[in-house]
């Protein structure tokens, strides 16, 4: 799972029926330290996260059929965690 | 299957119900000739790794086939084993 920032989120009214309840959010992606990888991704919110606030990323298809419930959803990767605190200790 | 050494943990509250039981750790994935690249993954731990040791990890459906996650958890990658030793090659 990858480490991401939320920094706005996407409206769509005219899509795939299989999206129907997708909640869309635009996700910058940032390593254990913060630094940004220069990639962003459009993720669906598992949770429930607010802007600004840092989630956990899950990267594989599997994960949103479990989540909405429903297969071949054209979503790839979910936010399932919402990050309160990333220790590093080493 | 990749290596990577435990070097943090994240505390998360708000999360999907299926990740309420996992620990999750920060690992740095090191490559073939054990050392670090900068490479970091988020991963859920299937055998009580500690911080500080190096393990072995699995990523996509592969990581959902633990009896840990077989209740379909939403995670990408796992660990599935410790690493207690290895033996490197020479390359003279």
């Amino acid at each position: 799972m990858i480490i991401g920032e939320i920094i706005g989120t996407v409206v769509s009214t005219i899509k795939v029926s299989k999206m129907e309840q997708a909640r869309l959010k635009i996700v910058k992606i940032i390593n254990p330290f913060g630094k940004p990888t220069g990639k962003y991704f459009i993720v669906e919110d598992g949770v429930g996260v607010g802007v600004g606030e840092k989630v956990l990323i899950s990267d594989d298809d599997g994960v949103v059929k479990r989540l909405l419930g429903k297969d071949n959803v054209p979503i790839r990767s979910a936010i399932v965690a919402k990050i309160d605190k990333i220790n590093i200790y080493d | 299957m990749l290596i990577g050494k435990v070097i943090g943990n994240i505390v998360s509250n708000a999360k999907v119900s299926e990740l309420k039981p996992m620990k999750l750790y920060i690992l740095q994935v090191y490559d073939y000739s054990f050392s670090p690249t900068e490479r970091y993954e988020v991963v859920v731990d299937g055998v009580g790794a500690g911080i500080g040791d190096y393990v072995l990890f699995c990523g996509g459906s592969a990581a959902r086939l633990l009896k840990l996650t077989e209740a379909g958890v939403p995670i990408d990658m796992a660990i599935i084993a410790r690493i207690d030793d290895f033996n490197k090659l020479k390359k003279d």
